[in-house]
């Protein structure tokens, strides 16, 4: 079954066209990697399929139902059931790696009890059981994904987006880490679509690779 | 030309111009002869009088602190973060009180509430008496302060949104709806700035003594004056003015915490900030807004005019303003160009950490803009008057270093705001191109700064020109500026000239803002193109 559908989909900043008339359908369960060069609007798809921009053409569907077309963002992004990893990961500071995790849950009213009981549960997936009581200054980089990952990962989204997030680390670091995003996707079955420049992460990560450019997407490979 | 040497004389300036008067003040109060001698502070710390006066103080001040951002923060957040209709325009609209000296406000307030103002006649004598019982109490110092103050608050939240990465909001949305955002994400994230906000109205009030004085409230700034006036007692003006100078330093660890939480990665490719949709609540937002604006500015400053239209009333003003009036612009015109060549100077020491010891520099600059200007006014007293220093206390020199001591820490600010939206590697490139630190400074960082440069002169023209309190205990005999004048006058002028007065006041504070800052907003947009 088709999870999300991008029908001529188009953005433009001011004059600028960053997406012409793209058109992708990801089904339930598929890690679709889209790699492309810098500035090819790959983040802006992203905040498209996110609800956090409106596209200027074409739209979204999520599970059939449209969820953006052109000028409007009809369902917004709360109530997508998106997850994102945001390229900077976007931890509020002023939180813990506990609160910060907790947040998707308590925004959707889950109780108390059972928001500690999930949230430990999540840190304890992505490996940093002990580390909810610190900040994110407090974390090290590895550790700071791993939170945003959990956040993204705490409303049990059915789409996951990532923007990048490996982008800063070091390349040993930033293995360990893709292997651990596969194999929980394929414990936990969400779907994933996510944004690099770089092929040899887009290899290691996907079901299938779409390459984007100058705002066209290119051919696929599985 | 010598780095060190340039940015090391502004620093020094700030140092004689403000440091040295509190210690000078500080040596006063402790020390007669050469031998330590505390008595004027002992007999202050031991008067009952003195804590009850201080307690009813710290009470006004902290209702008008209350006030101003009970009412600044939520129009900060509306102003900066919504799709409100004209928000530019009403920001401007709210922050009028602050570029005007708060008496003008006290008396405005008189001209629409008092007893024989323009509301008397239109809600009867009973309600116009309690009215004029309210206004002339602790309920009009907390309005008329309040709304005077009331931008801090509403342009520090404004700033400390804006400071947030757009990002951080953006994942909130994923899981919540804007007013959970807001609340949960944005506004802890705003929280030392909303923090710092308070205490620096908290401050200005504690300092304040105009509208206290023309509203018949007695509070412990006016103590040290009554000292220093009445009885020509220096040491016992430098005791009464030691607990404000001690509250001052309450900002310091809190600017700390706001600056701290900066450095935030600034928006990327793609991230712009949202604006708020307000949806069906867009319209009553809007009249909610208008009828604060229209009650807390409009009003009371057409019910000024109203007033100053007697006849007859703007002819004696002018009379009786006379050479004030052109001196107050001179002087304000010479303490903001004295304040942008310092406080850019200042500026790029804190901005870009040109001198070890920057951080005190920053902090000395706040500590000395929440200091009370009366207090700066009793430091420069007790450190120039003395027959070695008359060149210099005799003179406007005096005026203008005390100026330059409480004002430096705007033009600063402003100079660092606008140097984080430049680029570091820009100099550097000029530095790696052979540039002098001079050269850099002047062919590069100093023509970015550009509109900065502007609003810094601005802001310390505005300053200048509405300062009362150090005007009023260090001007040259003879040679008073037009707010000295105009509260002198107001005990015994009618009531037609003393608006007047307030609205000529009004206009040199706000003629070269008026002038200035619509060119401003054309070059903006053309930069923007």
């Amino acid at each position: 079954m088709k999870l999300l559908e991008l029908v001529a989909l188009e953005k433009r900043y001011g004059e600028r066209p960053v997406l012409r008339g793209v058109d992708l359908a990801v089904d339930e369960g598929e890690r679709v990697v889209l790699v492309g060069p810098s500035g090819c609007g790959k983040t802006t798809l992203l905040r498209l399929v996110a609800g956090l921009d409106a596209p200027d053409g074409g739209e979204i569907r999520l599970a059939g139902e449209v969820v953006s077309r052109a000028g409007a963002v009809i369902v917004s992004p709360e109530a997508r059931g998106i997850g994102m990893v945001f390229q900077d990961l976007a931890l509020w500071p002023h939180m813990t790696a506990r609160e910060n995790v907790a947040f998707p849950l308590r925004a959707r009213g889950v109780p108390r009890r059972e928001r500690d009981r999930r949230v430990a549960e999540l840190l304890e997936l992505v490996g940093l059981p002990d580390a909810g009581d610190r900040r994110p200054a407090e974390l090290s980089g590895g550790q700071r994904q791993r939170v945003a990952l959990a956040r993204a990962l705490a409303a049990e989204p059915r789409l996951l987006l990532l923007d990048e997030p490996f982008t800063s680390l070091d390349p040993e670091l930033a293995d360990r880490l893709r292997g651990d995003l596969v194999a929980l996707q394929e414990r936990l079955g969400f779907t994933l679509l996510h944004v690099t420049h770089d092929r040899e992460e887009a290899r290691q990560l996907a079901t299938r690779v779409v390459t984007l450019h100058r705002g066209h997407l290119g051919e696929e490979a599985r | 030309m010598s780095r060190r040497l340039v940015l090391g004389s502004a620093v020094l300036l700030l140092a004689i111009a403000g440091g040295l008067p509190v210690v000078a003040m500080l040596a006063q109060a402790f020390f007669a002869g050469g031998r330590f001698d505390p008595a004027p502070l002992a007999g202050l710390l031991t008067d009952a009088g003195t804590w009850r006066l201080l307690g009813s103080s710290i009470l006004l001040a902290a209702a008008v602190a209350l006030a101003a951002c009970a009412a600044g923060i939520p129009l900060g957040v509306l102003l900066a973060r919504t799709d409100l209709p004209g928000r530019r325009l009403l920001a401007a609209l709210f922050t009028v009180p602050l570029l005007l000296p708060p008496w003008v406000l006290a008396v405005a307030w008189a001209a629409l509430a008092g007893r024989e103002g323009l509301l008397a006649p239109v809600v009867g004598p009973g309600a116009a008496l309690a009215l004029d019982r309210f206004l002339y109490g602790p309920g009009g110092c907390v309005l008329v302060l309040g709304t005077a103050f009331l931008p801090v608050p509403l342009l520090l939240t404004m700033a400390a949104l804006a400071e947030i990465d757009p990002r951080l909001e953006e994942a909130g949305r994923l899981h919540a709806g804007w007013g959970t955002v807001l609340v949960r994400i944005s506004l802890p994230l705003a929280l030392p700035g909303l923090l710092l906000a308070a205490v620096l109205v908290f401050l200005l009030a504690l300092g304040e003594f105009t509208v206290p004085g023309f509203f018949r409230v007695d509070v412990f700034a006016t103590r040290s004056l009554e000292r220093f006036a009445a009885f020509y007692d220096v040491r016992g003006a430098t005791a009464a003015a030691l607990p404000l100078a001690a509250a001052a330093l309450l900002v310091l660890p809190l600017e700390s915490a706001f600056l701290g939480r900066r450095g935030a990665p600034l928006p990327g490719a793609g991230t712009r900030r949202r604006t708020v949709p307000l949806g069906r609540f867009r319209a009553p937002a809007l009249a909610g807004v208008l009828f604060v604006a229209g009650v807390l500015v409009a009003l009371p400053l057409s019910a000024l005019a109203a007033r100053a239209a007697a006849p007859g009333a703007f002819r004696e003003a002018l009379a009786r303003a006379g050479d004030a009036l052109p001196r107050t612009i001179a002087w304000s015109v010479t303490g903001a160009s004295l304040l942008l060549l310092g406080g850019v100077l200042l500026g790029l020491v804190v901005g870009r950490r040109e001198l070890p010891g920057w951080r005190a520099v920053d902090g000395l600059a706040l500590f000395l803009f929440a200091l009370p200007g009366a207090v700066t006014g009793i430091g420069l007293v007790a450190l120039w008057n003395r027959p070695a220093t008359a060149f210099l206390y005799g003179t406007p020199l005096v005026v203008l270093l005390g100026w330059f001591a409480r004002y430096a820490a705007l033009p600063l600010r402003v100079t660092t705001a606008h140097l984080r939206g430049i680029p570091p590697a820009l100099e550097e490139a000029a530095r790696l191109a052979g540039a002098s630190w001079w050269l850099r400074t002047r062919r590069v960082t100093l023509p970015l700064l550009g509109r900065g440069l502007f609003l810094a002169w601005i802001v310390g023209y505005v300053f200048c020109a509405r300062d009362t309190a150090i005007a009023m205990l260090v001007y040259p005999p003879g040679r008073d500026t037009l707010p000295v004048r105009i509260v002198t006058l107001m005990a015994n002028g009618t009531p037609g000239m003393v608006a007047a007065l307030c609205l000529l006041a009004t206009g040199v504070v706000l003629l070269p803002v008026a002038v200035v800052l619509p060119v401003l907003a054309i070059s903006g947009r053309e930069d923007r193109r």
